[in-house]
């Protein structure tokens, strides 16, 4: 199993996200990167995470250093961006833009439209490379690697960072095949490995219960707030060590809103949102970064931000004067 | 707020006057294709049976059936497929997916659609130009295929190329995000969901290369052939070229009539079974494939 699929398939040892504490070592450290289980999982989170790196192989096509391996000594910020200046042609997108963020923490990107916020988390995947005339200097690190350098591979980065769109963008193939497209580019094939990481895919992203019964059916058929959460699991099933969300629940319903937060909220995964809604922002994240006209405004945790600005810019958007 | 009565009274007529004019433009044009098949229908009908689909033509062709030029039809349908399938769907792939916004990009595009107005006859000159005559292919199946597939190379690429930028471009988002490369994304992802769109055009061209005449007069086709095409270099027999031939140079042309109209028919009707073919299997890959 693990000659094939490497960590995958270890990842998939464990049944199911809901495992807990009950679990053996190895088993639950698997578990770290996709759990939802609240409590259980935050309880030793953490430490999981780092043990976790251990007997983890490398991510067939992972960043060039075993990051997993590394990640156990790893203390510092899982994404550091410094001085970024960031251009689509003329236009000056981001300006001298310094961000650290903390792993398993989530960190919320706010501020009004073209303030550069979904600019910013699509350099972090790389996703801004097929943007024609786009150019940027500064240095972003993930886990302390930059992602910009010479030898950075977009595709490895993709994989350890993953995304979830602002609409559900689920292909138009069956649920099962939507969670297996990631691990299958990977190399994963066989048919008992794939079983096992669809279910613990889709348990992480609080789905399997609605949908186990159809996995073959297309998830087109499912309702927005599914599709949504198909995509995190599509997202999940690569093992990301951070998730990049871009406004995930602005095309959903209040309720499938309300489930896609409450995942959030859970998951123990660092996680990168960009959001509209500030509410929403300070619901579910720990971290949060106020971007206006291309520059970051303002840094810190959540709850400063929105009770204690520092700038009167942030003051102002946040008490709804402009945005 | 309210409209006055009569404003009101104008509107509603508009509206039914506007109706009935769409309705009318509609139903004509039904009409002149419900007369043309029937027209059609009741001519050829009584020269078609299995003799005639199945036999070869004797009699100076008063006589006997066009069974090789449904062979040659066919061949020559399906061959210039095999050309402008591959050909055009790469060139549709590459201005889609691949080839940069600006001038040259622009010339390209005008240059496919101008190439799919131009006379089949310049395409029947070039095909012998190139085909028989330069590359020694001389007048045969190859030729003709290949002629034909060039003529329907535009409208294969165009329609093609529309049905890939009509793919959301979310799907290929979603590919790159979780690390495949672009060719992986366009091959596993936007091919899969564009194919029922590409067909459409792959399914007029069939159609179209069935029924071209003046192409393969140049190219591949003999008035009669007494055996069945031996390889593609075999010269061939054609529905439209032998309706031409019975039509216009036979020593018996009023005694050909029903044998016409017969072999319209089986034009048609060969056309027709093409088309539902592709329908069918486009209908199929489309199944699921909703967004």
């Amino acid at each position: 199993m693990v000659a094939q699929s490497g960590p995958i398939g270890e990842a998939l040892g464990a049944a199911g996200a809901a495992a807990g504490p009950s679990r053996d070592a190895r088993e639950g450290l698997a578990l770290a990167g996709l759990a939802v289980g609240g409590a259980e999982a935050d309880a030793a989170g953490e430490a999981k995470a780092s043990a976790a790196n251990g007997p983890k192989g490398q991510a067939p096509g992972g960043l060039d250093g075993p990051l997993a391996a590394e990640g156990a000594a790893f203390e510092g910020p899982i994404i550091e961006a410094v001085d970024v200046d960031f251009y689509y042609g003329a236009f000056h997108a981001l300006k001298g833009v310094s961000l650290a963020v903390k792993a398993h923490e989530v960190t919320a990107l706010i501020g009004p439209s073209g303030c550069g916020k979904s600019t910013f988390l699509k350099l972090l995947n790389r996703m801004n490379d097929f943007v024609p005339g786009a150019r940027l200097s500064g240095e972003i690190k993930v886990a302390g690697r930059s992602i910009y350098g010479p030898d950075s591979d977009p595709v490895s980065i993709r994989r350890l960072v993953g995304m979830v769109f602002q609409r559900p963008n689920p292909f138009p193939k069956s649920i099962y095949d939507n969670i297996c497209y990631g691990p299958r580019l990977t190399g994963a094939r066989k048919k008992a490995d794939l079983d096992v990481l669809v279910e613990k895919a889709l348990r992480a992203a609080a789905l399997w219960d609605d949908v186990k019964d159809k996995l073959a059916k297309s998830a087109l058929e499912l309702s927005g707030g599914q599709q949504q959460r198909v995509c995190i699991a599509r997202a999940l099933a690569l093992s990301p060590e951070i998730l990049l969300m871009d406004e995930p629940t602005s095309a959903l319903d209040p309720i499938a809103t309300a489930k896609v937060e409450e995942w959030i909220k859970g998951a123990n995964l660092s996680i990168v949102i960009v959001t509209h809604n500030m509410q929403q922002a300070a619901r579910v994240s720990d971290h949060t970064a106020f971007f206006y006209m291309g520059e970051l405004v303002e840094f810190g945790p959540t709850m400063e931000i929105f009770t204690r600005p520092r700038e009167l810019r942030t003051e102002n958007y946040i008490t709804g004067r402009f945005g | 707020m309210f409209l006055t009565g009569f404003a009101l009274k104008d509107r509603q007529t508009r509206e039914a006057l506007a109706l009935w004019a769409i309705r009318l433009l509609g139903g004509s044009f039904l009409l002149v294709m419900a007369a043309l098949v029937l027209y059609l229908a009741v001519q050829g009908a009584g020269a078609i049976s299995w003799e005639f689909l199945t036999q070869f033509p004797r009699d100076s062709m008063t006589a006997g059936g066009i069974w090789p030029a449904i062979v040659g039809t066919f061949g020559l349908a399906v061959g210039s497929m095999v050309v402008s399938i591959p050909l055009g769907f790469g060139a549709a792939i590459y201005l889609a997916e691949y080839a940069r916004p600006g001038p040259l990009l622009t010339a390209v595009r005008l240059g496919v659609n101008n190439l799919a107005g131009v006379p089949s006859v310049v395409f029947g000159l070039f095909g012998l130009a190139i085909f028989v005559t330069f590359f020694g292919f001389g007048r045969s199946l190859l030729s003709g295929c290949l002629t034909l597939g060039i003529l329907t190379l535009p409208t294969v690429t165009a329609a093609a190329e529309e049905s890939l930028r009509q793919t959301p471009a979310s799907f290929r988002e979603a590919a790159l995000a979780l690390g495949a490369n672009r060719w992986q994304a366009i091959r596993q992802v936007v091919l899969p969901a564009a194919l029922p769109g590409m067909l459409t055009g792959a399914i007029l061209a069939l159609g179209r290369a069935a029924g071209e005449t003046a192409p393969i007069i140049f190219t591949a086709s003999a008035a009669l052939t007494l055996d069945e095409p031996e390889s593609i270099f075999s010269e061939v027999m054609a529905l439209p070229t032998h309706i031409f031939n019975l039509a216009t140079n036979g020593a018996h042309i009023e005694a050909t009539r029903p044998q016409q109209f017969g072999t319209c028919l089986t034009l048609v009707a060969l056309v027709l079974g093409l088309s539902l073919f592709a329908l069918i299997l486009r209908a199929r890959l489309r199944k699921g494939r909703k967004w």
